[in-house]
């Protein structure tokens, strides 16, 4: 097990190698850059000259490949464009903690109440009240989440004057509930569906009915024997929507006004501010990364069938 | 009881579009009305990228200017508002600028602004090692080009000097009337040299800055919100405002995040409404009355490749101007709330004469285009109009407006071509020695009111790239700029302008206005035309 771990974290390296150059390159490819002007006053070219030797850019490729990755490597992200006077490490560290938290609320409120619903449905497979639900994870699935955030925010910011229109003031604030909502809405029907069924499988299995033969009652039979193994479709479902929640939703931070990094990722490709693009890049790969290992090994510990050597 | 309410909202309706046009007439009711305990201007605002005046050349020059000020402010009025300077001469040749400067001006530490303070940020703010882009506006220094561009080394070579404490003397390279419009703007404001030499790049963080305006700043939580308080050291007279409250939300989402804001009573202040909203709001007896359409010194146009045919023939381009129907366009646009214009140049700027534009119709678009060998369209080269795909400009819908309007009149198609900003950025530069057909980039706004800020940037120095070759009309642009007799300056310009529009190599086809929504217990709240600034010391909140 433990050699399992330390092979997939080293197996991490040549894959963020190979996102660390293809981000490089594709950068590099798209036309326009950091002080093409957008909108506003032209930059005079001795000025664009000054910024680029400024920031290096003038120096041969191989040379800024090479650069940023020994800073990289040194934990030092490089600086932003955009905002001068900031650095990539500063802005990490001010909003990747907001998506992160916003996030893992979410998924917390994703899985809490996908998995009692989708379980529900599947014991209850046909009833009203199983279509009733699956049809409220469909609309959920398919409502993209910048509509149901900015819905949400006409009616309850500005028609009933709940919660502000925008802007962040912590989780435990009621202007969370908006984007926290809207972030665990997609999963959460995910994660219903997908419970409901693997649950379905898993009900007409031998050992379930083993289980009712042995006289236990149907709320024992579904947590202590069903339940546990019609996670593991569970979890891989849950593992991928976690990846994408925890590293921020542009549309839905954005919209409501979260200070998240999905957010700044975005803008600062379209500013073109590299080393901000590259910094951003890097950790959301790291956290997917993670988030996969973490999946992989809670299957071992869901089906004790599943060994890692 | 229906058709009286019809009757009723016809009436609404069209007051409140009569309402739009007027702005600031402050009834009598209003003026005497009671001033609310709670000063404070709540405000929307999208993050500023730099609050270092020499450093913040786009939209954060808007909240530079709350906390800091300059030598002194124009106003839409023209005159001069002396604020940092008492008094400033010109020396008769128009080449020595001297600026006695306010020795009651203090940062809000308590320490004087000095003339050492002015010398320290203008030699920084050109710094190539700094490499701001405000750097520009300084060109007109002597010295100030081959030190920004690297040539030479010693910042002591830049005629920029401060002469004793409260002396601040500039050495033009050559006459520079148009400096006069430069010197106060937020891009020349000084930064304090004690605080800039003790905190570096970390200086104008809330923790660190000291700044010289009515407002300083409390704190700024990046992307989430920024509090500037009343400066009690401000040596003038103190606002009534005591505290601006501005809560900051992303870029993409500014124009529907302000305006929510501010019709959930969040804010008393909104600068934007979405285009979606702009009728809802004409309709509206509440809103209507909060909105004003604020003009800008700021055009939209259109311009040509006139280096190759078929648009180096001046009857073509004419043509093409002349098949635009401006009204429809800005009315499809903004509602009507833009205000369209046949000319290029924004009022204000010395050789704007509205009664330059090219005059006709629809019908001598065809003869033009007939006389220049197209008759109905036939024989018209394929063509492309390019822009950037900004939706927020309404880019799109104008490229097909004119698509439109140009194939029913002229009986020819253009193709649309739309690009990302960044890379129709890097097209646009890249167009100086290479063929296009007609761009427009979605306007330019005035820097400052000078008409160097156009016709020599556009034309001289050919930021264009319009490939546009007239002689005539570059040595009228020539002679002009450095010309220190008003009058003639005036007259050299106003024949140049004469020249441009008669030969349409760009065409001019609205005025940006600002859509401005203010609750009406805020007073006093002023607009310039140059960039839109916000004008908050006189601002005052009134009992609601």
């Amino acid at each position: 097990m433990r050699r399992y771990v330390v092979r997939r974290v080293l197996a991490l390296i040549p894959t963020l190698l190979l996102i660390y150059t293809i981000v490089f390159f594709l950068m590099r490819a798209t036309p326009g850059g950091p002080w093409d002007e957008t909108g506003s006053r032209p930059v005079f070219p001795e000025i664009r000259e000054n910024l680029m030797r400024k920031y290096h850019l003038n120096d041969p490729l191989w040379k800024q490949y090479v650069d940023y990755l020994s800073g990289a490597l040194h934990g030092d992200l490089g600086p932003s464009y955009r905002q001068r006077g900031r650095t990539v490490n500063e802005i990490i560290a001010d909003f990747f903690p907001i998506s992160l938290q916003l996030g893992l609320a979410a998924m917390v409120v994703a899985v809490g109440v996908g998995i009692p619903l989708g379980f529900v449905a599947a014991i209850r497979q046909d009833s009203w009240i199983d279509r009733g639900l699956m049809l409220l994870a469909v609309i959920g699935i398919s409502t993209p989440s910048f509509v149901v955030a900015t819905v949400m925010i006409v009616v309850f910011g500005v028609y009933l004057r709940w919660v502000p229109t925008s802007g962040w003031s912590g989780l435990f604030s009621r202007q969370a509930l908006i984007p926290l909502f809207a972030l665990a809405l997609w999963p959460l029907a995910a994660v219903a569906r997908y419970s409901r069924s693997s649950m379905l499988e898993v009900i007409r299995a031998d050992y379930v009915r083993t289980a009712r033969a042995k006289g236990l009652k149907e709320l024992a039979v579904v947590a202590r024997h069903a339940a546990r193994n019609a996670m593991i479709p569970v979890v891989t479902i849950t593992g991928v929507y976690l990846a994408f929640v925890v590293t921020g939703s542009f549309y839905v931070e954005s919209v409501t006004g979260v200070p998240g990094l999905g957010r700044y990722l975005v803008l600062s490709i379209s500013a073109r501010d590299y080393p901000v693009i590259m910094g951003t890049t890097l950790l959301l790969a790291v956290i997917v990364m993670i988030v996969n290992l973490i999946v992989d090994l809670t299957y071992a510990f869901l089906d004790p069938r599943i060994r890692y050597e | 009881m229906s058709r009286r309410i019809a009757v009723l909202r016809l009436i609404v309706f069209a007051a409140a579009v009569a309402l739009v046009i007027p702005m600031t007439a402050v009834s009598p009711a209003f003026s005497q009305a009671k001033l609310a305990k709670d000063q404070t201007l709540r405000m929307v605002i999208r993050e500023p990228t730099s609050m270092d005046p020499n450093l913040a050349g786009d939209h954060s020059i808007w909240y530079v200017d709350q906390i800091f000020e300059g030598l002194y402010k124009i106003l839409d009025d023209g005159k001069i508002i002396w604020l940092g300077a008492k008094s400033m001469d010109v020396s008769k040749d128009g080449l020595t600028w001297t600026f006695k400067l306010n020795p009651s001006a203090k940062w809000s530490d308590g320490k004087p602004v000095t003339a050492q303070d002015y010398e320290f940020s203008w030699k920084r703010a050109i710094d190539p090692k700094f490499a701001s882009d405000v750097a520009s506006f300084y060109s007109a220094i002597k010295g100030a080009d081959p030190y920004m561009s690297g040539k030479v080394k010693d910042p002591n070579t830049v005629a920029i000097k401060a002469v004793d404490t409260y002396t601040l003397q500039i050495t033009m390279a050559e006459p520079a009337p148009y400096f006069r419009s430069v010197a106060g703007l937020t891009y020349l404001y000084p930064v304090p040299k004690h605080v800039v030499e003790k905190f570096g790049d970390k200086w104008s963080e809330a923790a660190n800055i000291v700044s010289n305006g009515v407002f300083t700043m409390q704190s700024w939580k990046h992307d989430q919100e920024m509090v500037l308080v009343r400066n009690e050291n401000y040596w003038g007279k103190k606002p009534v405002l005591q505290k601006v409250l501005v809560r900051i939300v992303p870029a993409t989402e500014l124009c529907s995040a302000d305006f929510r804001a501010f019709e959930a009573n969040e804010t008393d202040f909104a600068m934007c409404v979405p285009t979606a909203d702009i009728e809802r709001v004409l309709r509206d007896p509440n809103l209507s009355k909060q909105l004003t359409s604020e003009l800008l010194s700021a055009s939209q146009f259109l311009v040509f490749d006139a280096g190759r045919a078929p648009w180096n023939d001046t009857r073509v381009r004419q043509a093409f101007n002349l098949a635009i129907d401006r009204e429809k366009v800005t009315q499809v646009i903004s509602r009507g709330l833009y205000k369209p214009t046949k000319v290029l140049v924004a009022p204000g700027i010395q050789g704007y004469d509205s009664k330059h534009a090219l005059q006709g119709g629809p019908a001598d678009a065809q003869r033009l285009m007939a006389e220049a060998g197209f008759p109905g369209g036939r024989g018209f080269p394929a063509f492309k109009l390019t822009a950037p795909d900004v939706q927020a400009r309404g880019n799109r819908v104008l490229a097909e407006l004119l698509q439109q309007m140009w194939k029913d009149t002229l009986g020819i198609t253009a193709q649309i071509e739309l690009m990302e900003p960044k890379a129709f950025s890097a097209w646009r530069s890249g167009r100086k020695n290479q063929p296009f057909d007609i761009y427009t980039r979605g306007g330019w706004w005035s820097d400052y009111e000078d008409p160097t800020n156009w016709y020599n940037i556009f034309f001289e120095d050919g930021w264009l790239n319009s490939h546009w070759q007239n002689d005539q009309f570059l040595q009228l642009v020539r002679a002009a700029a450095p010309e220190l007799n008003r009058a003639k300056r005036i007259a050299l310009y106003d024949q140049a302008d004469m020249i441009l529009e008669r030969e349409s190599p760009t065409i001019g086809l609205w005025y940006f206005t600002d859509y401005w929504m203010r609750k009406p217990w805020l007073k006093g709240l002023q607009h310039t035309r140059i960039l839109g600034f916000f004008w908050l010391r006189d601002v005052t909140i009134l009992e609601h």
